[in-house]
Formats: structure tokens, sequence, C-alpha cells
């Protein structure tokens, strides 16, 4: 029997949503019948437009997309403008006001508090420059990934062309918009490894062949790699070569396949990493073989062992991250930036867009980090970019706390998670930067946190993981942390081991200042953190260290779950009109 | 140590319960996650457990799961109405 979420998306999904979404927002959020409402969510994920969590009803959540992470001249400018205007809510951020934009570790922006009413406006502004939110949410392609400086730093091979025409003909084919569950692709040709393709749905990864003498480049194809946790998967290599003309079909054949057969009854193992589990990479090499009409060829050599995006090796290897002033192979430069926890305030990120107009071409690039890239900057102009105000606040050359957090959306308006972790994740690595010293040569310690297991955040794969949990406390149910080491991606990904769990946030900087003492008098050399764990040994770490309590301030300890809002302490205004007036039960 | 078996997020249904894995002559006390859920597709209800990894001394990280039947799951709530209800009762009397 077909999940209910199927007869949902059957009846009505794709493109043909939006014209259901402008009329329900042309008659006002309280036109949505009460007994639709589930149904009718569901099917505006696929325009990108989420429904926030519960007490802040009315109120929706709009995550943009693009590819690869590119946003052209003015695109930047547009959204800072919009969120200006729109993402204003009922109450202010404790450390970012009202009005900001997130960064996502898909290479994408999520705005908060948008009235239904105001999408159709929304969508005319950012449409007008080249601005969607089609195919962001749901059962569909997400934001493709790929190196965000594609086309623009060396590649072994372009992977720009390969990305643009699988956005354009596969992700933007509305026969395929309702698959089984959501769905990821990433194209790299870099030796960085920055798509992550190891956890990824399908991952085509640049690779050589001999033939008559000559390399041949192409991709070897990975498929079924995933986060979330339960069950966290690396993709699992078909021993499949394909040449780059090829490869755009190989993806569009790969889809349909999972389009064709995933599992559409039970959703709590349907994802493409339990379909590569069910069917086995022998079986989909074999049927992907009699689909598609070239010839297979088996993988070719790879440059896994070049990886070094979060991959945990020293940094003379090469960079882990895009954070810093890199040049590129036209002879300009990019600036990347350090956004703490991906968020930026309107007003930053109009500004952000105005400095790479002034200094470069205008256009800015996301990582799957959570930050912002300013590419194509001439040598003369580095050093009065570097001067502005915004690089001094967001620097490219940020302590290895800052340079290496970034948080899932947490409670403050997601339904799934347990905790807070935007402002909470702030305040941790502001106090860390202030308590903790690290030598110089120590550039990176990545820290991730994620509200709860579905891991959003990428906890599992960071130097120092954190998911959210509830623990008790003097009594009572505090707001807590499961804490992990030893996570990275890389040639060989690897996902973190816990070290304490449902440790009170209130205790965990101190948790985690002792972890990063342990490593600095512990690590022989130069050692990276991820190195130094492997060596050491999970046991040996807790031995090491335990939660404790500082002078560190949290700004929601006590379960802020219960509230509509973490930072909140009055009743809840929504569900609201558009100017922020509560639309009561008697109208 | 390795990661939690069981999804926990706020439709768990509980995140934090007080609990223990048990043999012949070994007690592991902890905290532990409950989650029920319904499977449609198989036409059963599920109900979860899962000790927290770290507190599984004695045991390979692992979660248990009861399927039960719709009438089965019937008559599981009523019997834990029941025993709820006996406990409340004492505690009146207290």
């Amino acid at each position: 029997m077909a999940h209910k979420k199927e007869d949902i998306k059957g009846e009505l999904y794709g493109d043909e949503v939006r014209e259901k979404l402008e009329e329900f927002a042309e008659k006002g959020w309280d036109s949505i019948p009460e007994d639709e409402r589930e149904e009718w969510f569901t099917r505006f994920k696929f325009w990108g437009v989420f429904h926030q969590r519960s007490g802040q009803e009315s109120y929706f959540m709009m995550r943009l997309t693009n590819c690869g992470g590119v946003l052209g001249p003015d695109q930047l400018r547009a959204i800072g403008q919009v969120a200006r205007e729109y993402a204003t809510g009922p109450i202010e951020n404790p450390e970012f006001g009202n009005g900001y934009i997130d960064f996502t570790t898909r290479q994408s922006i999520q705005l908060h508090w948008i009235n239904l009413e105001d999408v159709p406006e929304i969508w005319e502004k950012l449409e007008g420059v080249g601005v969607s939110s089609r195919s962001s949410g749901g059962d569909t392609m997400r934001n493709i990934s790929g190196c965000p400086v594609a086309g623009k730093a060396d590649e072994i091979i372009e992977s720009r062309p390969i990305l643009d025409e699988i956005q354009e003909t596969i992700r933007g084919d509305d026969d395929l918009c309702n698959m089984p569950r959501k769905f990821n692709i990433s194209v790299s040709g870099c030796r960085q490894g920055c798509a992550q393709d190891s956890i990824n749905d399908i991952g085509l990864e640049p690779a050589w062949k001999l033939a008559d003498g000559e390399k041949r480049k192409g991709f070897n194809v990975r498929v079924g790699g995933g986060l979330g946790g339960r069950e966290p998967r690396r993709a699992r290599p078909l021993d499949l070569f394909v040449p780059p003309e090829k490869a755009v079909e190989t993806v569009r054949e790969f889809v349909e396949y999972y389009h064709e057969l995933g599992n559409r009854e039970n959703r709590s193992n349907n994802r493409g990493r339990f379909f590569v589990d069910e069917h086995g990479t022998e079986k989909i090499r074999d049927d992907l073989d009699e689909r598609l009409e070239f010839e297979f060829e088996p993988a070719g050599k790879d440059f896994r062992d070049e990886y070094t995006y979060n991959a945990g090796k020293p940094r003379e290897e090469g960079p882990h991250d895009h954070v810093g002033v890199y040049e590129q192979r036209d002879g300009l430069n990019y600036v990347g930036l350090s956004v703490p926890v991906g968020r930026l305030t309107a007003k930053e990120a109009i500004a952000l867009a105005d400095l790479a107009t002034e200094y470069g071409s205008g256009e800015v690039r996301l990582t799957r980090r959570q930050n912002p890239i300013i590419m194509d900057v001439p040598d003369e102009d580095i050093v009065p970019l570097l001067s502005e105000p915004l690089l001094e606040e967001h620097t490219p050359e940020p302590s290895p706390f800052v340079r290496g957090g970034q948080a899932c959306t947490g409670t403050e308006f997601c339904s799934l998670a347990l905790t807070e972790t935007k402002v909470r994740l702030t305040r941790t690595l502001r106090w860390l930067r202030n308590n903790v010293d690290v030598p110089d040569d120590v550039s990176q310690i990545k820290i991730h946190y994620s509200g709860c297991t579905a891991d959003c955040g990428q906890a599992m794969t960071a130097d120092i993981g954190l998911q959210g949990m509830r623990a008790r406390k003097d009594g009572e149910m505090v707001e807590a942390l499961d804490v992990g080491i030893g996570g990275g991606i890389g040639e060989d990904p690897s996902f973190i081991e816990w070290v304490h769990q449902r440790v009170p946030a209130d205790e965990v900087p101190g948790l985690l200042k002792q972890i990063i003492e342990a490593y600095v008098a512990h690590r022989e050399g130069e050692q990276t953190f991820r190195e130094w764990v492997e060596e050491m040994g999970v046991e040996s770490i807790i031995d090491l260290t335990e939660p404790v309590e500082t002078d560190y301030d949290d700004p929601c300890l006590h379960d802020a779950k219960q509230s509509w809002y973490p930072f909140a302490d009055d009743e809840s205004p929504a569900p609201t009109r558009p100017d922020g007036s509560p639309i009561s039960a008697d109208d | 140590m390795s990661k939690r078996v069981l999804d926990v997020t706020a439709y768990t249904t509980f995140d934090y319960l007080q609990g223990s894995a048990a043999g012949i002559d070994w007690e592991n006390d902890g905290i532990m996650v409950l989650n029920v859920d319904s499977d449609e597709a198989d036409g059963v209800v599920r109900l979860s457990t899962e000790l927290d990894p770290m507190d599984q001394e004695r045991t390979e990280q692992h979660a248990d799961h009861v399927e039960l039947f719709p009438d089965q799951a019937r008559t599981l709530a009523s019997k834990l109405r029941e025993a709820a209800d006996r406990v409340d009762m004492e505690v009146d009397d207290d």
C-alpha cells in the first residue's frame, strides 16, 4: 500500500502546485482549509515554501535554489532586499535581529518568517533576476552540488557545463518531479572533493583511464551516500567509468531508475542509500548497463587520495575549505568569507552583493560549508576589499573555531529539531575563541551542530559533531547535546564516535575546551584533529574529558522546545496577517 | 561506541526515559528512547526502544523492535492505561 504522501503527490505535485499556491496567497492564509493544511504544506515544499513549526502558524520558510552554488550578479542583492522587506517576524533573534538569510550546507539560501500572501511578490522580484525556489524541497531533486569555484579554479574536468545540463534537463523535468524521496546529485571536477560526492545519492568524481597510450578523462560513478543519524552511508562505487559526454545521460538513467523502482510505501527506509542497500551495486550496475546504450567500462583511476576538503589533512596538502584568498586560473582571485553558522543579516547580504560588484564581477558563490565567496577580484583590489568592514567581521582569516562552525536551523523554525542551534553555536564559538588557545598551525577544528539525528547540520562528518538531545539537570529537563569526534570526508569518509551523550547545553563549551586542550597537549607534531583522534582512540579521549559548567551563558537551556520561539517569554501572536496583526479565531 | 540506531527528533514518542538492559546476572541502567510508529504497508504498529549507546556496556549497540497488529496494540494500550491507573491510585492513597 502506497504511503499517504504518495496519494497527496499523485493528486497534484510539481509545477502545477504553483498555481494553487498563488490562489491561496491571493485569498490569504486562512483560505487554506484547516483539514487540508497538511496536504497543501506537503505540496508547497516542491516550490520551496515550508510552513514553520507549531506556534508559528501562517509563517513560512522559503528555500531558494541554484546549481552548484552560483549566484549571478544582482542575485544576492535581490535576495538581501527580499529578506529585508519580507523575512521579518514578530520577534527578534537575540544575535541576528530581524531580517536575515541562512546559507545552507547544500549551497543554497533560506529565508524565514515569510507570509504566504507575499510569496507571489517575492517570486516576481527574485525570478526577475533569475532566482527560483522550484524543486528545493519535498520529494524531489535538491540543489545539484558541485565545486563552488568550478570554471574559475583548476579542474581536472570542466564540470560547469555538466552541472548546468543536469539542472536544466533533469532537475527541470516536471515528469521527474515526484521522486520517492528527496534525491541528491553532485558532480566534481576538482582535486579537492568539495562537492562531497560521498554523501550524495549519485556522485560523479573525476577519474582517468589509459587508452592507446593516452589519458582519457571522465568520471567514476558512486551511488547511495547520505547522512541522517539513522544509518549514514558513504556512497558506494559502481565500478563504472563514464566519459564526460555520457555523464548527463548516466545521471538521468539512475534518477529514472530510482524514480521507477524506489520504495513508495515505507518512508522510513526509502532514501537512495537504502535503495542501494536493497538492490546492491552489482545489480544496479547491470540494470543501468541494460538501460543505457553505450558500452560500460570499469572504474578509472580516481583522485580521491588527493581530496583535502574537510578531509582532516594538514593544510600544506591543500585547502580544507574555501575560506581565504585564492588565485583563479584566469589570474583574478576569489575571496572566501567565513560566516559563522551561515547566517547573515539582510543588511550584510546587500553589503556583500555591493562589494562583489565593486571589487569583483558581482558573482557570489556559495560553498557546502555555509560560506559565501566573492569571485573575480583583481590582485590590486584584494587589500582594499579585505579592509572593508564586512570582511573584518566575516574575515577570510578567522579563528579555527569560527571557521569550522556550521549549524542546521534548529528549534527556532524547524519542527523536527530537539534543540536551538544557531545562536547556541554562535555563542559557543565566540566563547571558545576567547577561552581556548591553539597553536598557530591549527587552522581547522570543524564543529558541526544538528538539532536532532536527522543531521541536517552534518554533525556526522565533523571533527567535533554535536546533536540535539534532552537531559535532566537539577531536577529539570534541559536542552542537551550528544558530543562526538573524529568525522570527516576526503578519500575515506568517517563518521563521529560519541564521547559524551546528553551533555546539558551549558556544560558543552567546557567539555569542548577540554577536548581541544587534550588535542593540543597530546598531538604529535602538527597532527590535525582528525589524525589525532584516529591515533589516540576515542576511549582515551573519553577518559581525559568531562562535561563541566563554565562562565558560558547558554541562551535557552531550559527546554525551549516547549515555547513558540526559543527566546520568547510571551505568547505567540501567530497566525498573523502580513502586517503582523494577529488573525483571531473570531475573524 | 556507535551511532544511535533510532532517530531522535521532536516527533519521537519519548526521547528521555529511565530504562535498563538486563541479563542473568547483570543489569545496565541508563537513559532510553522509546518510539511508537505505524507501518501501514506491513499493517503493524512498531514499538522500538534503545538504551543510549554509551549506556550499553554489556551489549552490542542496538535497538529493539516489537511489531504489533492493531488489535494487539490496542490491548497493550489498555493494559498500559490500567497499569497507569493503578499507579495513580497508589500515589493518591499515599
